[in-house]
């Protein structure tokens, strides 16, 4: 899975309510991540990512870094 | 993901920073040469292992890690200039950089603030300038004294002001805030500033003193060498806290400087083999430059 961006307007897997759910900050980014399955990997570049995440900004690092870490657990 | 615009910073900010550096003792002589000798060309590889050896704690330090795992020598080192030869001049010369830096400060006084994750951190940044730098055609040893430079000030204001910086890692942890406004809310500066004042009390090259000012927020200027180094060792220092390498358990990723990244996107393709290198050779360095009890 991929944890969306919180600036996206297309919504990540799990529905626009997930992606207004990252907009809300990063309390409910955490609880939507968690609502998603997110590994705990995942879980915690999100937490890593909060500050973010929380504001609704657009770091490209974090989805470089989810796609690293993803590829990385792939055989 | 845009670095927060900041206020400059006010004159009693400036005057108790002095002051605060001032107070700082000095790096031993060795360390002081390392570093001033940085990124001077002329500087010769008789020539660093000379200041080596000089310092026979760092030089011991410096040949325990180039026989360690880390370079995988077919057989032992027993001299800083036979390890120059073998491994390099700028390899031998940020080994023992590091070796001589991690013994420099102590911040027993100041329990928020974990030396350990310090400096797992400053190695982690360290290497990924280093694994960054020849994507840009930058010198990587150059890059990897800058990495393990950025946050002196941290360390710094962790010894020197204890209490008051106890106070502004509470504050980071209790609003979450990003370390530099938790910083500039309690004190009036930053670790950036201080490390800044403090590079230029060493007489460290003003690109390092730059290095370590704008490290958090680069200016506009366009790609001179300095602002690449400058732009390296901000994004190396955000990829590090992106990959956790400080293993802090409330650690952030700081914001990222959309300017920077404008300037050095072009890095994109070649960052899981950057992220890979910084990662694999982490462990290793770590092992080999600091104590157990701060691995």
């Amino acid at each position: 899975m991929e944890i969306a961006n919180p600036a996206r307007q297309a919504g990540p897997p799990g529905g626009p309510s997930d992606a207004e759910a990252w907009k809300a900050g990063r309390a409910t980014s955490l609880t939507a991540a968690t609502a998603a399955q997110a590994t705990p990997v995942q879980l915690r570049l999100v937490h890593l990512f909060r500050h973010d995440l929380g504001q609704g900004t657009v770091n490209p690092l974090f989805q470089i870094l989810l796609r690293y870490r993803s590829a990385e657990r792939r055989p | 993901m845009t670095a927060p615009a900041t206020a400059p910073m006010s004159a009693q900010g400036a005057a108790a920073v002095a002051a605060l550096v001032q107070n700082l003792p000095a790096l031993r002589a060795a360390v002081l040469d390392l570093l001033r000798s940085l990124d001077d060309p002329d500087v010769g590889a008789d020539e660093l292992a000379a200041k080596i050896s000089h310092d026979h704690a760092i030089a011991a330090k410096t040949l325990r890690l180039a026989n360690s795992s880390f370079f995988g020598l077919s057989r032992q080192v027993t001299a800083i200039s036979e390890a120059t030869a073998i491994i390099g001049m700028r390899t031998v010369r940020s080994i023992a950089l590091g070796a001589g830096l991690v013994d420099a400060f102590e911040s027993d006084r100041c329990p928020q603030f974990d030396l350990a994750a310090f400096w797992r951190h400053a190695i982690g940044t360290a290497l990924c300038a280093e694994a960054l730098a020849p994507c840009f055609d930058a010198e990587s040893g150059i890059a990897f004294g800058f990495g393990l430079m950025h946050d002196i000030g941290r360390v710094a204001l962790a010894s020197a002001l204890p209490e008051h910086y106890s106070d502004a890692l509470r504050l980071r942890a209790r609003d979450d805030l990003p370390l530099t406004i938790a910083e500039r809310e309690m004190l009036g500066f930053t670790h950036a500033d201080v490390g800044a004042a403090l590079a230029e009390r060493w007489q460290l090259s003003t690109s390092l003193v730059e290095a370590i000012r704008y490290h958090h927020e680069p200016p506009e200027k366009p790609g001179e060498k300095a602002s690449l180094l400058i732009d390296i060792t901000h994004l190396a220092d955000n990829l590090a806290h992106a990959l956790d390498l400080g293993a802090e358990i409330d650690d952030a990723v700081p914001p990222l400087s959309s300017l920077a990244w404008q300037r050095l996107h072009s890095v994109e393709p070649r960052l899981p083999h950057v992220l890979h290198e910084t990662e694999t050779r982490h462990a290793a360095l770590c092992q080999a430059l600091l104590k157990p009890q701060e691995g």
